[in-house]
């Protein structure tokens, strides 16, 4: 991955236009031109030319994208935003270091399951022994800095066990026409596993065998923080269990962890990770692309609409294909809502350090899912998942937010509640 | 910038709304063009009255007030070159009234322009001006700047739509110019005056606009000629045949070569030009003229004419046009856009001139821009960071502009003197022109803290 230097005509791109203040989710919040790309573009070319420094306010303003990349595909120029921002990231952290707290994150929690599963497991006692409403109704939430009761809401609700423990290591279909690696990501396998169910009995009624490769985080949030030294250590350990694994394919639901994978071949310029990210495939790109879907034969009688990820629609070129599944489904509607692919402002980690902004980008979306009607919201990724349900659960609705595959589970299984 | 004058302005829109961090500053430093220019201080009003107490706080100091909506100008007009205040008007923006009875809009400056339109098309009218960055751009920067856009030819431009205005003076007095009526004749066209003064005479809070009833459908059509001179007497026949296309985009061959190679949608590399055309009104109406349009290009000689037959492929015809920003800074990343204007039946000539001028210069040079209205964005492409080759631009900036002069056209059509156009102004007004401006300026502005530098006093 090149550095910011490196990247100077980009940079030089730039006509500052301002076409990007049209479509920036930031921008149009605040109406404060640090915010949009055309400010940030011009700020690192005064940072390369030397005029202005790493500052805190600097550190604060590069940190204030959502990486959606919206502002790109408005751009005459072409210019590639989220590129210089996570340069810019990378090199922020070179000249002032990382949070301890993100430190250790991204080197010891997330590079090893054990440790992210002993995390989980904690949560999951905070969640359910009690302890999680004595700290809301205590005051102590409020009373500590950081914005912690905010961010204490949105902790993702975690399971007693995780998904990857609940299966075994490989999942034979009956009458195998396919064989592939699944990647399940941090937030299925700890927050929702009901989607890697869904992944499961959806691949096996249509005889593709699901191999379940040993696995961690897929670098994502370290890249977004400028820890590149903590991708390449997580890449590289993802890259050596699937090639263990023997898989041609490697199958992803989770549209943010899709696009990481996708990008280790150019981020670490190996011929081992540019054949990994080749084998890579979001759940619904493989399904449309690459098995003979058979829909199952029980209608799913409702109405939904479909959220469009960024990682989905612009870091994969992905939109179709969900949508396509979709009205396979016997029995049901797909309502589309304004801005389907507007970003819902969750952004990775952005919706912890940028909190309210973050809920405020987000509530257009859930204006614009209730104005549809639909009795769920579908999409392809669970970082989206957690803020759009946050942001329904804000807006007093009780309509439910599910992946695609759990819908399409559900024509095979029948009945059953979801959400 | 003095810490006192901080504190007051502090006191005068609300701590939040003064911002001096160098970062945040350095964002407000740049319009569309190159220049730039940091201010001291960046204050983001809400009313006329803070705005008139900014005002009145700069002009007592002796500090400049550079007032700004998005910042998508293409003259400089709003760039601090001075430093002082950037005084971004962009949280105005409520939409405060559309009067259906009456046929008008009221509005705050920071209104977006596209916005404005969707909000009036929604009750079946229509606000006619459309600068290229409608999308972002300010309805106050427009009257400001006098935005155009293609659709100047039949609808005219944003002048033309201006009713009435609210405008803070620079000594900080609240001046009421026009009204709701279409006919006005009160006393001097104070509205007129404001419209495309830049910035440098009074700042807008409030402006009355006028609406008319939203056309009923458009037809489009695209047409192929082998040189420019061909292109250029279709248009003029079209008009002969009793119709006013709402648009006529010329593409020249640089252009149309730099689209092609970049979106390879099947454009004739050997063509000379390309004609957009577009007609609007009632259906019938619109039907009748855009098949006059078709046989009038092909009687003139044109290689092939395509008529759009859905909106789908209506926005495919357009989507040529649309490239061609991106499609030129393919070749080179600095793109330097003109809007010298020349009266359109001089647009051939025109051309011929700026071709000749980009040769002697060896400069290349993208032509398209309106050839109904004369309004031709000639633009050069060019590499910023070569100093040899940015001298060289600036001397075919001069000679282009002196060619439209001599072609009894003007400096500017659309984008303002701004900064970038300043030096040239006595080209086009005269001294006398200059002398009866620095009046009106010296006026209304006696302290020269509105703007300064731009436009006049250059």
């Amino acid at each position: 991955m090149k550095k910011l230097s490196e990247l100077r005509s980009q940079l030089d791109r730039c006509s500052k236009c301002g076409n990007c203040q049209a479509v920036c989710p930031l921008y149009l919040e605040t109406k404060r031109e640090p915010l949009v790309a055309r400010g940030k573009v011009f700020l690192l070319d005064n940072l390369i030319e030397g005029r202005v420094g790493w500052s805190r306010r600097m550190e604060e303003v590069i940190s204030l994208c959502l990486l959606c990349r919206t502002c790109e595909v408005n751009c005459p120029n072409g210019v590639q935003v989220a590129r210089l921002v996570l340069a810019a990231r990378a090199e922020l952290a070179l000249a002032r270091g990382l949070s301890i707290w993100k430190k250790t994150a991204f080197h010891y929690l997330l590079t090893s399951s054990g440790n992210l599963n002993l995390l989980a497991r904690l949560l999951y006692l905070y969640q359910r022994s009690g302890l999680q409403s004595v700290a809301r109704k205590s005051g102590l939430l409020q009373a500590l800095p950081w914005g912690l009761e905010d961010k204490e809401r949105l902790l993702p609700m975690v399971g007693r066990r995780a998904f990857a423990r609940t299966v075994p290591p490989v999942m034979e279909a009956p009458g195998e026409k396919r064989r592939v690696g699944y990647f399940y990501g941090c937030m299925t396998n700890h927050a929702y596993p009901g989607i890697g169910q869904a992944f499961l009995t959806v691949m096996q009624a249509n005889g593709v065998t699901v191999v379940l490769p040993p696995q961690v985080c897929c670098g994502l949030p370290a890249l977004a923080s400028g820890d590149r030294e903590a991708v390449v250590k997580l890449a590289k350990r993802n890259i050596g269990w699937f090639r263990a694994a023997g898989v041609d394919r490697v199958v992803v639901d989770c549209a943010s962890c899709g696009s990481m994978l996708k990008e280790y071949g150019e981020l670490m310029g190996t011929r081992e990770a540019g054949e990994f990210s080749q084998k890579v495939r979001d759940v619904a790109e493989f399904l449309t692309e690459e098995v003979d879907i058979r829909p199952g034969a029980y209608p799913v009688e409702m109405t939904v609409t479909y959220h469009d990820p960024c990682h989905l629609k612009r870091y994969q070129g992905i939109h179709r294909a969900p949508r396509e599944l979709l009205h396979a489904v016997p029995g049901l509607a797909l309502r589309e809502m304004e801005g389907a692919d507007r970003c819902c402002g969750s952004a990775g980690s952005f919706n912890l350090t940028h909190c309210r902004l973050s809920m405020r980008v987000g509530s257009h979306k859930t204006r614009n899912i209730l104005a549809t009607g639909a009795e769920a919201v579908v999409t392809g990724c669970p970082a989206c998942r957690l803020q759009l349900a946050k942001g329904l659960e804000q807006g007093g609705s009780a309509v439910p937010v599910v992946h695609t595959l759990e819908i399409l589970s559900r024509s095979y299984l029948g009945g059953k509640e979801m959400g | 910038m003095y810490q006192a004058v901080v504190e007051r302005l502090k006191h005068i829109v609300d701590g939040k709304n003064v911002v001096t961090a160098l970062e945040d500053r350095m964002t407000y430093a740049y319009d569309g063009t190159m220049q730039t220019g940091v201010p001291g201080v960046v204050v983001f009003p809400r009313t006329a009255q803070q705005v008139a107490e900014v005002l009145r706080l700069a002009n007592r100091e002796g500090i400049p007030v550079y007032p700004r909506g998005a910042g998508t100008g293409l003259s400089g007009g709003s760039v601090p070159e001075q430093g002082g205040i950037a005084l971004v008007l962009t949280d105005m923006n409520r939409i405060l009234e559309v009067d259906t009875g009456n046929l008008l809009a009221v509005v705050e400056p920071g209104v977006v322009t596209e916005a404005l339109q969707q909000e009036v098309e929604r009750v079946g009218l229509f606000y006619p001006p459309d600068p290229g960055s409608l999308k972002s751009c300010t309805i106050g920067g427009n009257i400001a700047e006098n935005a155009g856009g293609p659709r100047a030819l039949k609808y005219g431009v944003t002048r033309d739509y201006v009713l009435g205005l609210e405008v803070v003076t620079p000594t900080g007095e609240i001046l009421r110019t026009g009204g709701k009526t279409v006919k006005n004749v009160t006393g001097y066209d104070l509205t007129r005056l404001m419209t495309g003064s830049e910035g440098t005479l009074g700042v807008i809070t409030r402006a009355v606009l006028r609406l008319i009833p939203r056309p009923q459908d458009v037809r489009t059509a695209m047409a192929v000629f082998a040189t420019v001179e061909g292109a250029a007497e279709a248009v003029a026949e079209v008009s002969r045949r009793g119709i006013l296309p709402t648009t006529l985009e010329l593409m020249d061959d640089v252009t149309i070569r730099c689209v092609e190679n970049y979106l390879r949608m099947g454009l004739p590399l050997d063509a000379g030009a390309i004609l957009l055309i577009e007609v609007d009104g009632f259906r019938p109406a619109v039907d009748e003229a855009i098949v006059t349009v078709e046989k009038v290009c092909r009687e003139l000689g044109a290689t092939g004419v395509k008529v759009a037959a859905s909106p789908a492929e209506r926005e495919e015809l357009w989507r040529a046009r649309r490239a061609v920003s991106a499609a030129i800074v393919q070749l080179k990343p600095t793109k330097i856009s003109e809007d010298a204007t020349v009266p359109r039946s001089r647009v051939p000539e025109m051309v011929r001139r700026l071709k000749a001028i980009a040769q002697k210069y060896g400069l290349t040079m993208a032509i398209f821009g309106h050839a109904g209205d004369g309004n031709l964005h000639p633009n050069i492409l060019a590499d910023r960071r070569d100093p040899e080759e940015m001298a060289r631009v600036e001397l075919a900036v001069e000679e282009l502009f002196r060619a439209a002069l001599e072609l009894e056209g003007t400096l500017s059509g659309e984008h303002g003197i701004g900064s970038m156009k300043a030096p040239y102004l006595p080209l086009e007004v005269g001294e006398t022109g200059i002398r009866v401006m620095r009046g009106i300026k010296q006026v209304l502005d006696p302290n020269n803290i509105l703007s300064p530098g731009k436009m006049l006093w250059g």
